[in-house]
């Protein structure tokens, strides 16, 4: 079994760029995060941090799966859409379609109903590019996995004090 | 669910530790947190209780730049070792590109670790992905400590299947072993990505 990948390229990417950018125009939201199921971002909008965007990501994306299964208990299949109410800013996130969700913040220059019928407009035509991007093959196209290590400690110093010497790989 | 998004010439992976309770989970991703250059991290971010046990998920983000012109990103997650917590840990593998197996060393701990792993193997199930052709790695962790179990007997009850996975000793407290792990799955996710 293959790893399973969402695979986008340049044109996937405007489409979406095209399609955050329409939602945030029309529901005056503050940003916009695409973001897969898994937690990752897909693409975010109006939002510079991109760090914090992940760490949004990962957080609401579990937020939503932790929902899901409390559906799931009281007998819904799922809630379609979360809102969380803050005093400057709101949170509004719904499915797009069965793999992915959308974030947006907003707050009181627009309406939870306005972001609500723009998200559902805007989830559907997201929709159709991330499924249309899932499951590609990516066979060929990837950079060879390096040999040596990825990640390095920042203190050689202390890595010889702390004894790697006592690693193995079998 | 890896992403390749060619528009950014970014990969993004997710990687999960795993394990038994108090077996080092959340150990390991903060040593990595500590001793990784800033430009390669970002917060982490850690969803426990008061008593500093993991009560959904630890998060932290780490991305390497430019292997073959791209920036690849690693989503490090551990899931809750308690039994309780089964449901989330569930809901942390959704999506898993890789894994590192955090095995107990010690001997009084030798079951817990048995039934994490058939714990692992029944949650991956539940999504329909199967452990044979997952990339994952094993951790022996604690070996400092005086009662540890020999590093074949771990073998025996944590790597004993058909495809016999990379393992590693570690003391995630002073971090060794744990950069080795971290790389070891890393290249093993990119290399599985190359051929998906």
């Amino acid at each position: 079994m293959p790893l399973d990948a969402l695979v986008i390229y340049e044109d996937d990417a405007r489409s979406i760029t095209e399609r955050l950018d329409a939602f945030l125009a029309s529901s005056r939201a503050t940003f916009a995060i695409l973001i897969d199921r898994s937690g990752q971002v897909i693409a975010e909008r109006g939002y510079a941090q991109r760090r914090a965007a992940e760490e949004l990501a990962a957080l609401a994306a579990a937020a939503f799966a932790a929902t899901e299964h409390v559906a799931r208990l009281i007998g819904e299949n799922a809630f379609s859409v979360l809102f969380h109410q803050g005093e400057q800013q709101n949170l509004h996130l719904s499915i797009v379609g069965e793999n992915a969700l959308l974030l947006a913040a907003f707050d009181d220059r627009t309406t939870l109903g306005l972001v609500r019928l723009y998200a559902a407009e805007a989830a559907e035509n997201l929709a159709t590019v991330v499924e249309g991007a899932r499951g590609r093959s990516t066979e060929g196209l990837l950079p060879d996995s390096p040999e040596g290590d990825i990640f390095r400690r920042q203190s050689p110093d202390q890595g010889a004090a702390t004894g790697d010497t006592g690693t193995r790989e079998t | 669910m890896a992403s390749i998004n060619y528009a950014r010439r970014e990969i993004t992976c997710k990687v999960v530790y795993y394990g038994c309770a108090m077996c080092g989970k959340t150990t390991n991703l903060e040593y990595i947190h500590e001793h990784i250059p800033a430009s390669e991290k970002g917060g982490l971010v850690s969803l426990s209780t008061q008593g500093d046990r993991t009560l959904f998920f630890d998060f932290l983000p780490l991305e390497a730049h430019d292997i073959g012109g791209f920036t690849v990103k690693f989503q490090l997650y551990t899931v809750p070792g308690q039994v309780v917590y089964n449901a989330t840990r569930r809901l942390v593998l959704r999506g898993v590109d890789g894994l590192v197996f955090v095995a107990d060393s010690q001997w009084s701990r030798v079951r817990e670790n048995i039934e994490s792993f058939a714990n692992l193997l029944e949650n991956l199930g539940q999504y329909g992905y199967d452990i044979d052709t997952l990339p994952y790695v094993l951790q022996y962790n604690k070996r400092d400590l005086p009662d540890t179990a020999p590093t074949h007997y771990l073998d025996f009850t944590v790597n004993r299947r058909q495809r016999r996975v990379p393992s590693y000793e570690s003391v995630a407290p002073q971090g060794a072993g744990v950069f080795d792990a971290l790389n070891g799955i890393c290249r093993l996710v990119l290399a599985k990505l190359r051929t998906a």
